[in-house]
């Protein structure tokens, strides 16, 4: 086995797929394939449930900290049981609706969000082998699935039968639609460099090492690096955290579009959020982090799905990090950052990546102007169009009464 | 603190280990505050939220009879510990930061730079610190008649100016008692400086005024 363990497949690679044909390999093929989906789905839904009740508590611990806290550590060993306690209590809590909301879309609003945000895993390629479904055009279905947040949150907000809940909602619209567009434009140049619009194919078209060690992944390329940075702004305020958590602003609006939610539903509400969130950090790692694949040719004896998971939960970290240590934009900036940055950087970065494809048959000298031409290309118009965003705003100076 | 000191000085001693306990706290909260400054001040977001925004001009903060930081984050030099010396303040060295804009930005920095000018004056504190008994032996805390009279008595607190008024018959128990709330008076202006800002503006800006409920619930 030792001598077997740098082989393309070792036994650890192969282990889903090996349990995966011991359990349903005697089915006859209708009934396999149904298994099949039926495994995928129930192994989604166990591990991602378990790594929403993990970042729960991983969130208020690191929240906790930066804040000079312990965080939750009366539950178990420390507060390692505080997901369950937390379970328990909102879903023993008497779910109220309102009088004059519709009761269906009342109900609607929170499953349709949650059933969308599950959806978007079917096509993330979570290992060598490990994907539910494979479409030719999965990319294209993963951002198809997450704009149905949006009409999820408008219902919510408006079978509330409440101006607050609807104004809320209205103000939600705006800021995801201002940030769905950053979002789709910045995984484009992914889809124009690798060919497919398929996520295991572009899973794919990142193998490989350049000089023998550096991973061929789309963020080590100018416009990939653009791409990414946009990619996860974008994903911040699209899955509503913080600094573009104003649906929900704590201090400001009291739940904005949740007002009239409240126990099981609201949870459904908070759970479709860090589903979507994981949802498009998985598909940040797919597009731009090389997906599966390991960062060094001597580290690939790691299965898979091991690096994948990393890499989630890196991207996740990082979210929670950026929510302990940023304040909240207000709505206005909000919007303005979003058209008036995001959005030309992003197209720009189109060209780059145009750019990037064309050159591709320079070699030799020409492989360092293309490098310093394209990261030109990323660099200028983020230094420019960001002195015009914060212009005006610079720390100041103080005197001191004599 | 509330039932700590006393007419005449202090209710205990503070415990033996309590000084070197409070040197320490002291040495390292500038560090703490440079770990601090540095996550915040300089962010793009908390200065785009805060400059500009809600801004209190010197004239409409003296006519409102603000005070505190509120007052000097508009550019008036009025510190009661540099105005009346009280205390031990005229023997210490400590300076008193002025703002420029008296926008929120202000409000949040000046409080910043006093907490240096805080840290500077505790060290002095600390330093000079005398032995000693804590308690006047022949002051009276039972029984203790004032003349009859009116006084008030003014400090600068963390908010601004707290003043105690205080009216005596020449009996054990004031025939009127008031306490001039600092954050009471500096909120009177939240309409002034929120007309023109958007509702999530107005959350900062109560926010930079720093109310105490207790003080404004009245």
């Amino acid at each position: 086995m030792i001598s077997n363990i740098h082989s393309p497949d070792p036994l650890l690679e192969r282990a889903p797929q090996l349990i995966l044909d011991a359990v349903t390999g005697s089915l006859h093929e209708p009934w396999r394939w149904l298994a099949n989906g039926v495994i995928s789905i129930v192994m989604i839904l166990a591990v991602f449930g378990g790594l929403f009740a993990a970042l729960t508590l991983a969130e208020r611990k690191i929240l906790g900290r930066v804040q000079n806290r312990p965080g939750p550590n009366r539950t178990g060993p420390f507060g390692l049981l505080q997901p369950i306690a937390d379970g328990i209590k909102t879903m023993t809590k008497e779910d109220i609706v309102p009088r004059d909301a519709d009761q269906l879309l009342h109900l609607l609003a929170p499953v349709t969000l949650l059933a969308s945000a599950f959806m978007a895993f079917a096509v993330i390629p979570f290992g060598r082998h490990l994907v539910a479904l494979d479409l030719d055009s999965s990319v294209l279905y993963f951002f198809a699935v997450g704009a149905t947040t949006e009409l999820a949150i408008f219902m919510a907000g408006w079978a509330s039968h409440n101006k607050y809940s609807l104004l809320a909602a209205m103000r939600a619209l705006a800021q995801l639609i201002s940030y769905e567009l950053p979002l789709l434009m910045s995984w484009l140049p992914v889809v124009m460099l690798s060919g497919t619009l398929s996520a295991t194919g572009i899973v794919a078209a990142q193998a490989g090492w350049k000089h023998g060690w550096m991973p061929s992944w789309h963020i080590f390329t100018p416009w990939g690096f653009a791409g990414f940075v946009v990619f996860m702004v974008a994903a911040l305020a699209e899955s509503n955290r913080s600094p573009f958590d104003l649906p929900e602003a704590e201090s400001e609006l009291i739940a904005g579009h949740l007002t009239e939610y409240s126990g099981c539903k609201y949870v459904l509400f908070f759970m479709a959020e860090y589903f979507g969130m994981t949802a498009l950090s998985g598909m940040a790692v797919t597009l731009f982090l090389g997906g599966w694949h390991a960062p060094l040719p001597a580290l690939e004896f790691i299965p898979s799905y091991a690096w994948f998971g990393m890499k989630l939960v890196a991207l996740l970290l990082g979210f929670i990090w950026i929510r302990a240590t940023f304040p909240r934009m207000r709505i206005d900036q909000l919007t303005r950052f979003s058209w008036k940055f995001l959005v030309p950087l992003a197209l720009i970065n189109v060209g780059t990546a145009a750019f990037w494809f064309l050159s591709a048959g320079w070699s030799g000298p020409m492989q360092a102007v293309r490098w310093a031409l394209a990261a030109i290309l990323v660099v200028l118009p983020f230094v420019l169009m960001g002195r015009r965003l914060s212009a005006g705003l610079a720390p100041r100076t103080y005197r001191y009464a004599t | 603190m509330c039932n700590f000191q006393r007419f005449g000085g202090c209710r205990v001693d503070a415990p033996a280990d309590w000084l070197s306990r409070a040197r320490a706290l002291v040495d390292g909260f500038g560090a703490f505050l440079d770990e601090f400054e540095e996550l915040v001040t300089g962010n793009e977001i908390l200065m785009a939220r805060t400059q500009g925004i809600g801004v209190l001009t010197a004239e409409a903060a003296v006519g409102a009879g603000i005070t505190g930081p509120m007052l000097r984050a508009a550019g008036v030099a009025y510190d009661i510990r540099k105005v009346d010396g009280y205390g031990f303040y005229p023997r210490f060295n400590f300076r008193v930061p002025l703002g420029a804009h008296g926008d929120t930005y202000d409000r949040y920095m000046i409080r910043v730079l006093e907490m240096r000018e805080s840290i500077a004056l505790l060290q002095q504190a600390l330093r000079d610190i005398p032995e000693g008994p804590v308690m006047d032996p022949k002051a009276k805390i039972r029984g203790f008649r004032p003349k009859p009279g009116e006084a008030y008595g003014r400090i600068e607190g963390p908010k601004g100016e707290i003043g105690f008024y205080l009216i005596s018959d020449g009996s054990p128990n004031p025939y009127r008692y008031r306490v001039r709330p600092p954050s009471f008076v500096n909120l009177t202006l939240l309409e002034d400086l929120c007309i023109g800002h958007t509702i999530a503006d107005s959350v900062v800006i109560l926010g930079s005024i720093d109310i105490v409920l207790g003080e404004v619930d009245r």
